[in-house]
């Protein structure tokens, strides 16, 4: 049941690319290549947001100082 | 040629192995990883490597090759003067191991190459940190590629300090059964419900088990063919295992010789100065290339080998007290010490293929000095050995012994047979005397101020 879901989700999570034919020095075995996929989509978008968590913060300071700064401006 | 020999635990890899010519150790690069070998050095990787102390260097030597019609490259790595195992690694020994897999995997990646193995097999500790050997474990990697090497990573490293973090830190002994790291449906079975509330342990464990059970076989490239394995998710995937790794912890309360010399009363100070002051006469007077200290406990004779910059490996049984030694060695920088895990009735065998993939415990010895301190009523009261069998098995270990007689009106010997018929008629110093002089000659010995004890001085026999 719970790879019914894994399988659906696999299909949900989009882009295409075709996983790379055959010649391994190690045998990464079908399963754990699959759910090596879904985990990383998974955490794909929580680790951009963690990268750039210090950007995405400052640009937050710095709308927020043009709105009080635009408020003085008014008084 | 005739004084060549490959390693006999490489031969897995077609990119090449290890051999040793009239005893200098040596790697053949092959003709087949030309390419990534050009790519590892000249991407830059192999040098940041190198500045972060995270590979063992090594130097292009013009040395005739073993199979010239395949071989590329020779290369000379430094040598390591002791191998060790990771089923003998305490908790953050392998965690730190671990760490280091994924630290090298995340470089590899900024150079546009990554690991194609991720066997624990592959680190060694040296001047007390975990640190890569094998030079040719680095490909080209393509975008889209997938991490070939996360199910090793997950068995070798995730399986058992799981295992050691969330059940019994006893566990890592699997890796000794289980010589390509612990199968996930095993450690899926043996952890406790609650690590399914974990993520890290869900989805690296848990549904990879499950994932590997159901795909077994199959092809799953339509399945994944709505996937892509971005650079950028890659780097997520090895974030999430950093912060699944560092997350797992284990604390050293409670194994049996942890509070050894804190709560026990069996030495008083004077004697433990003395006892420091026997140990450094040893040295002063055997100057030892290296030392093997068995039963060493939290290591506090060690450091008198290894502050001397001799290098010394601590060995012990009680997984506490090696983990409690290793952070030390960690806070200190020390990096003359090793501690390991070791049972001295049931020390480290050759497995492996052919039982000869990893060396036994004698097989990587014999070495200049061994100690035996506080040691040797374990052995014969605890564990039923006689003298002459410990003597003979020490003295295939080393060829000078230190080491320590406790009588039995000693307390510690007097808690061991408390609840025990004392069969021990045979113990006593004269007996012990006896039967160790059939392989060693007694070269001094001396009693410890303020206790029962004598340490003696000891040389094995050259015909022994």
């Amino acid at each position: 049941m719970h790879l019914e879901i894994l399988s659906s989700l696999a299909n949900f999570v989009g882009a295409s690319s075709p996983l790379r034919g055959g010649e391994y020095y190690l045998d990464p075995g079908s399963g754990s290549f699959l759910i090596q996929l879904l985990i990383a989509a998974l955490l794909g978008g929580a680790f951009v947001v963690r990268s750039y968590w210090g950007r995405i913060l400052n640009f937050f300071r710095r709308l927020f100082k043009k709105d009080t700064r635009i408020a003085q401006d008014d008084e | 040629m005739t004084n060549s020999q490959i390693q006999r635990s490489s031969f897995r890899d077609p990119s090449g192995f290890l051999f040793t010519h009239n005893g200098v150790l040596l790697r053949q690069v092959n003709l087949s990883y030309q390419d990534d070998y050009d790519t590892f050095i000249q991407s830059g990787l192999y040098n940041k490597l190198l500045e972060r102390k995270m590979i063992v260097p090594h130097q292009e030597v013009a040395q005739e090759p073993k199979y010239p019609e395949s071989a590329y490259k020779i290369i000379q790595p430094i040598y390591l003067e002791f191998i060790s195992y990771p089923y003998e690694w305490s908790f953050s020994q392998l965690k730190d191991a671990a760490l280091l897999t994924l630290e090298l995997q995340g470089c590899a990646l900024e150079h546009g190459m990554s690991l194609k193995d991720a066997s624990a097999y592959n680190i060694q500790f040296h001047e007390g940190r975990p640190i890569l050997i094998d030079t040719l474990s680095f490909e080209s990697k393509q975008e889209g590629q997938p991490w070939v090497a996360y199910r090793q990573f997950c068995q070798h490293f995730l399986s058992p300090l799981a295992l050691m973090a969330n059940v019994d830190v006893r566990l890592s002994q699997l890796l000794r059964v289980f010589i390509d790291g612990i199968p996930l449906d095993l450690v899926s079975h043996l952890l406790p419900t609650r690590t399914w509330l974990n993520f890290s342990i869900l989805a690296h464990i848990h549904l990879h088990a499950q994932s590997q059970r159901h795909f077994a076989g199959r092809d799953v490239r339509k399945a994944a063919t709505n996937l892509s394995m971005t650079n950028t998710r890659v780097l997520a995937l090895i974030d999430g295992l950093r912060r699944g790794v560092e997350k797992l912890k284990w604390t050293p309360v409670g194994t049996e010789w942890v509070d050894y010399y804190d709560t026990s009363h069996k030495y008083l100070p004077e004697a433990l100065g003395h006892k420091a002051e026997v140990v450094e006469s040893f040295l002063e007077r055997v100057q030892p290339n290296m030392i093997w200290d068995l039963g060493a406990n939290t290591g506090f004779f060690s450091r008198l080998g290894s502050h001397r910059g001799i290098p010394t490996y601590a060995f012990d049984i009680d997984p506490g007290a090696v983990e409690l030694n290793y952070l030390q060695i960690k806070k200190d920088e020390e990096t003359h010490l090793l501690p390991l895990l070791l049972d001295l009735t049931n020390p480290s065998s050759s497995i492996g293929w052919a039982s000869e993939e990893r060396m036994s415990l004698s097989e990587r010895g014999p070495v200049d000095a061994i100690f035996a301190l506080a040691l040797i009523h374990h052995l014969a009261i605890g564990n039923n050995l006689p003298f002459e069998l410990i003597s003979k098995f020490f003295s295939n270990l080393g060829e000078w012994l230190l080491i320590e007689f406790v009588p039995k009106n000693d307390i510690q010997v007097q808690r061991m047979l408390v609840s025990r018929q004392d069969i021990f008629g045979d113990y006593t110093q004269d007996s012990f005397e006896s039967s160790f002089s059939v392989y060693y000659k007694i070269v001094h010995k001396e009693v410890i101020a303020d206790s029962d004890r004598t340490i003696y001085f000891m040389k094995r026999r050259s015909n022994g």
